[in-house]
């Protein structure tokens, strides 16, 4: 029985497993404090969640890993920044619409209290048509080239990346806060969303826990704090995911990527599948960095969603996945198992070792994993 | 008569596209034709090494070897090595190929068991391959050397005392290979102004009466290219050459012919990553200084989006891909900051244009290959079938 | 049998050949491409005492005019170099010229005491600093 757990999981999957075990153990041993790792961890996990979500609909089409999240992310990036820099026009607008068709609740004094839900919000509902269009394009760019997706993907994020760098600069936004304070013109590589929706979820039916707690005669210092409010939004979102892959829409997908002829024999789509499957990812990459930003407090453009996929890839390799199948189990365990790895190492590693390796250990268990997935021989 | 014309323009879409927006950037730029000439000499010498690595996985049907980034980090490792040591000039240089290609062929000989285990994804193998390198040889420049690697120059080595520091001085190389037969080329006039100045030492003085300013051309450097060329052009013709063609062509049917594929393939990309070694220390001997951890990044991008710009394809690559491809790639490279400095006022945008054009280059040669390769096999199978129709 | 057992023997014989003559060259090209530090110090060693002035050439490099107890550096590439030096007294009179061939070999930087070097001393060498 254990043969067969080792050979469904995968030696390197339980080595990283227990790597990040050993890690937790040694922790309070070097004086890292465990709950304050562990408090880290699970907003980490509830900052990526959503756009390892993203992955699951492509690899279930056939279409591979997406290495082209970038594009949804960018969508999200323009959700994001416009939202700030229409948020007056946004709210002024509510107002009148309150107003107009007479909504009790629609009050100036709601808007003010419920400011910083409606700008996050705003974000995700600016994204979502524009990541449905870039998705869709997308989609009929990968059905013309099936069989390369995960390389072309790969450079259509880099493209798009680079060809928004030079449109972040030149596009007309006039926000204070987003804009180069010099010129006048072309927003800032980073942006704060401080006062506007920042840490809108993380603080939302956030659980707190902070004790003091006697074991023996050692004496333990609780203090969990767990951004619920983040974490139920990832729930909600799996949850939509998860209906949607047993709706007949979703099962066609399936099979579709699991075997096209068939599909196709049974009467399927299979190009229109797998461009729902892309426009389902790409709308996921888009609230999945949104959701990202609100936690981190920063908005970060130009080179910045450059790379942003493999980590993504690499969680949902290291939480089971494989390149042509993918459950929100996978998604759950390799998120939680990668971001654990990422929080743990540089704070261990650097009490015991004085220096910081997260960086390389990264780049190691990340791409070892994508490595390890990519030579897996594939089920004809 | 209509399809032949447009496989045509599709095959040379690329560089025709790159030729027109040179014609435009050029003279927004403002640079005269002496300086270009003179920047792009010394570029095709720099790079092209690094880009006719990447014709032998090409013949042998695996696709663009991003895996060449290995080559560059064991050529970095030998640069290191005789910095540490003090070997300066060709011996130095030629010390460091020595010790990288070692290195290169135990990477080479990983990369190519990886690749055969990864059969049709190659390319995003070899890609990602690359950053687990990056990542293992971080670990090994930033941790160990210093500490189990013995290195001694305390120029090298960071303040903590161990781990190397980020940009090392190559000082004792720079323009070795460049400088040894040095030569310049001028008219007449330049030719007296300059005996002039350098009264006495050797190099070759070409004299061309119309040409205006003077400018220095790596001669052994183009030797060692040309040289390179021959080989290739030889290789071609030798049974293992051959059977990497037949590779490339149809795996099943090099295997029933006899042909070891899996270990053919291996020796493809051993072979690739080897000149790739070679490659980056002749880029980097010219370049001067060695970003530790970030010279290797670009060698892989670079290269392979110039030999896609020259016209190359997936599947297929020739010496001249290389030479039309390294010239408007660095053409593009040398103009486009200036241009759009001038045209919208920005250099910045410039910068992006070229890093997007690299990449929107690559993607769209990765998307004509392979939208090409999938309307031939819809029509293969649209033929088995019978002609009943695609999708029933 | 014993052929091809001669055969595979032959091989890896070549091979070792091969990658033999490839580490001599290694270890040629270490010998004769090393760039060393030849350090050049005016000070008193035991019993020789510190010379008034001293003007040392090594190989073609720039004069280094040395006061008493200074010290200076050149640069040398490959294992052997030639040193001219020319002793002066305190009226500026050359008291003593000297040229000597030095092999390096293997070690790194070298320090030359000037005045053991000046008074014919075998041991000059001595070393480095750093």
């Amino acid at each position: 029985m254990i043969k067969n757990f080792i050979k469904n999981a995968g030696w390197p999957r339980i080595i990283i497993a227990l790597f990040l075990l050993a890690l937790f153990i040694t922790a309070p041993f070097v004086g890292v404090n465990v709950f304050t790792s562990f408090n880290n961890t699970v907003v980490r996990f509830g900052m990526n969640g959503i756009m390892v979500l993203a992955m699951i609909p492509m690899v279930q089409a056939g279409c591979g890993l997406n290495f082209g999240l970038p594009l949804g992310i960018i969508a999200g990036l323009l959700g994001a920044t416009l939202s700030i820099e229409l948020n007056t026009e946004i709210l002024a607008k509510l107002a009148e619409l309150g107003e107009q068709y007479k909504i009790s609740w629609l009050t100036q004094e709601f808007l003010t209290t419920y400011r910083e839900p409606i700008g996050f919000a705003s974000a995700i509902i600016i994204a979502i048509p524009v990541a449905a269009v870039l998705g869709w394009l997308y989609g009929k760019l990968l059905n013309r080239v099936k069989g390369d997706e995960m390389m072309i993907a790969t450079y259509v994020g880099f493209s798009s990346v680079s060809f928004m760098c030079i449109a972040w600069l030149l596009l007309p936004y006039k926000h204070p806060t987003m804009v180069w304070g010099y010129a006048g013109r072309g927003l800032r590589t980073t942006i704060s969303v401080e006062g506007y929706w920042l840490h809108v979820l993380n603080d939302w039916l956030a659980l707190k826990f902070e004790d003091t707690v006697k074991i023996g005669d050692k004496v333990l210092d609780v203090n969990l704090a767990i951004p619920t409010g983040m974490l139920i939004f990832f729930a909600i979102i799996a949850f939509i995911v998860w209906i949607f892959m047993r709706t007949k829409t979703g099962t066609a997908m399936t099979a579709v990527g699991s075997n096209p002829e068939f599909a196709r024999a049974s009467g399927v789509n299979v190009d229109k599948m797998r461009t729902i499957s892309v426009v389902m990812s790409t709308i996921l990459g888009a609230i999945g960095i949104i959701v990202y930003e609100q936690s981190f407090g920063f908005i970060q453009l130009y080179m910045g969603p450059f790379y942003m996929a493999l980590p993504a890839v690499a969680s949902i390799l290291l939480g089971g996945a494989s390149v042509n199948k993918a459950t929100i189990l996978n998604v759950i365990i390799g998120t939680f198992l990668f971001q654990g790895i990422l929080t743990m190492t540089p704070t261990v590693f650097n009490s015991v070792f004085q220096t910081d390796m997260s960086e390389v250990i990264r780049l190691i268990v990340s791409n070892g994993m994508i490595l390890y997935a990519l030579t897996r021989k594939v089920r004809a | 008569m209509i399809r032949k014309l447009f496989d045509i323009i599709a095959n040379n879409a690329v560089p025709a596209v790159f030729i027109i927006i040179s014609a435009f950037a050029i003279p927004l730029s403002g640079f005269s034709a002496s300086y270009l000439v003179q920047e792009l000499l010394t570029r095709i010498g720099r790079n092209s090494f690094l880009i006719l690595s990447l014709l032998i996985p090409i013949m042998a049907g695996m696709g663009l070897n991003f895996g060449m980034v290995l080559g560059a980090m064991a050529g970095q490792i030998g640069l290191l090595l005789i910095c540490d040591w003090g070997i300066v000039g060709i011996p130095g240089m030629v010390l460091a190929c020595l010790i990288g290609t070692p290195i290169a062929i135990v990477l080479g000989i990983f990369c190519g068991h990886i690749l055969n285990r990864a059969k049709g994804r190659e390319m995003v193998t070899s890609y990602i391959l690359g950053f687990f390198i990056n990542g293992v040889y971080q670990m090994v420049v930033l941790y160990l050397m210093g500490w189990i690697i013995p290195i001694t120059n305390p120029n090298l080595l960071l303040s903590r005392g161990y781990g190397v520091r980020n940009a090392v001085s190559l000082s004792g190389i720079r323009a070795v290979l460049d400088n040894l037969i040095p030569t310049i080329i001028t008219n007449p006039e330049g030719a007296k102004q300059f005996l002039n100045i350098n009264g006495s030492g050797s190099f070759l003085l070409l004299q061309l009466p119309f040409f205006d300013g003077a400018i220095r051309l790596p001669l052994a450097t183009f030797i060692i290219i040309a040289l390179f060329c021959v080989f290739i052009i030889w290789f071609r013709k030798t049974k293992l050459g051959q059977d990497m063609r037949a590779i490339g062509q149809s795996q099943s049917v090099a295997d029933s012919a006899g042909i070891p594929v899996n270990r053919t393939r291996i020796i493809a990309i051993v072979i690739s990553t080897v000149l790739a070694c070679y490659g980056q220390i002749i880029y980097l001997q010219n370049m001067g200084t060695l970003n530790t951890y970030n010279s290797h990044d670009q060698a892989g991008m670079f290269s392979i989006a110039a030999l896609l710009i020259g016209g190359a394809s997936v599947s297929k690559a020739t010496i001249t891909n290389v030479f039309v491809g390294v010239v408007l790639f660095h053409l593009m490279f040398i103009v486009a900051p200036m241009a759009g400095k001038n045209l919208i006022g920005e250099a910045q945008i410039g910068e992006y244009f070229r890093v997007f054009v690299s990449y929107g280059i690559i993607a769209i040669a990765l998307v004509l290959h392979a939208w090409k390769r999938n309307r031939e096999r819809e029509a293969a199978r649209r033929s088995l079938r019978g002609n009943k129709g695609g999708n029933a | 049998m014993f052929v091809a057992f001669l055969k595979f023997l032959m091989r890896w014989f070549q091979r070792l050949v091969v990658l033999a003559a490839l580490i001599a060259l290694g270890v040629w090209l270490f010998y004769i491409g090393r760039e060393h530090q030849i350090f050049l110090d005016n000070k008193t060693l035991g019993d020789f005492k510190a010379l008034e002035q001293i003007n040392v050439r090594v190989n073609d490099s720039e004069i280094a005019e040395l006061m008493q107890r200074e010290r200076d550096v050149r640069k040398v590439v490959g294992p052997e170099f030639e040193i001219k030096a020319e002793v002066f007294n305190e009226d500026g009179e050359i008291i003593n010229r000297i040229a000597k061939k030095i092999k390096i070999n293997f070690s790194k930087d070298i320090m030359i005491n000037l005045p053991a070097f000046a008074a014919g001393e075998e041991n000059f060498i001595v070393p480095a600093p750093r």
